[in-house]
């Protein structure tokens, strides 16, 4: 059962970004580990706390998924405009939250999703369907790494519109709110 | 147990080199053309190794060092 994350400001429920994938099975949840779940929002938190210039409590063995953000901020040196953003539609009945928007990430606006794992093709609908509720332009991953490295990935295939918004129609006809939990049509 | 993140200056130090390259190659006029985002990746293969440095490659067969 995947649990309601968002609602409209007079409660009706939105389906994520990410759940719309899971509903679809672009998203197999078998790669994700407790331990891969956790690194993954650690270094979102440490990230924002780099952002942010605050002090950096590094649990071992993530240090070098930091020191591949600061590389990319010292060499790339994006200008954000917003960081962790809420974004909810009431159109779609669609909701998520961005790593980042982009004032400027190479030459243009962007939306830009950091990962601590490997590339699967479903990141390319997600940003897709990030650009559906706030078009922003292009869409970047960040693939952070464990040896200090990064890499980035344009996703450029519009294409991926397409395929997330058929993919949040059909998901939309297989799932209901009940409570705080969506429930799939078996 | 924690650890330490990058010192300032090692950070600083990185950026420089990566502007070095950067302007080696010649800093494309538009930084939201396709070329400028390939140059960000030959740049970041020459600094990780995986490509030879092109300013270093004095001395090597063909060059003056086979001059006798």
């Amino acid at each position: 059962m995947l649990p309601v994350r968002y609602r409209t400001s007079s409660g009706y429920p939105l389906i994520s970004v990410t759940q719309v994938l899971t509903v679809q099975k672009r998203i197999n949840a078998e790669w994700f580990t407790p331990e891969s779940a956790w690194r993954g929002s650690t270094v979102h938190r440490l990230i924002q706390a780099f952002d942010l210039n605050l002090p950096l409590d590094i649990p071992a063995g993530l240090g070098g998924y930091l020191d591949a953000y600061a590389e990319f901020c010292a060499v790339v040196r994006p200008r954000y405009a917003h960081s962790e953003l809420l974004v909810r539609s009431e159109r779609w009945a669609l909701g998520g939250r961005i790593d980042r928007v982009c004032e400027d990430l190479f030459g243009a606006p962007g939306l830009l999703d950091f990962k601590t794992g490997d590339q699967y093709p479903w990141h390319a609908l997600q940003l897709a369907g990030y650009n559906l509720i706030r078009p922003t332009g292009n869409r970047w991953g960040c693939y952070l790494q464990a040896n200090g490295k990064y890499k980035l990935k344009l996703y450029d295939d519009p294409q991926d519109h397409r395929k997330f918004g058929h993919d949040l129609a059909q998901a939309h006809g297989t799932v209901t709110a009940e409570g705080d939990y969506w429930i799939q049509a078996a | 147990m924690t650890e330490k993140p990058l010192e300032p200056m090692e950070l600083l130090d990185r950026q420089a080199k990566y502007d070095a390259l950067v302007e080696h190659f010649g800093r494309p006029t538009d930084p939201s053309s396709p070329e400028a985002f390939a140059l960000h990746q030959k740049v970041m293969r020459i600094l990780e190794g995986q490509e030879p440095d092109p300013r270093q490659n004095f001395g090597t067969a063909g060059g003056f060092s086979q001059i006798p």
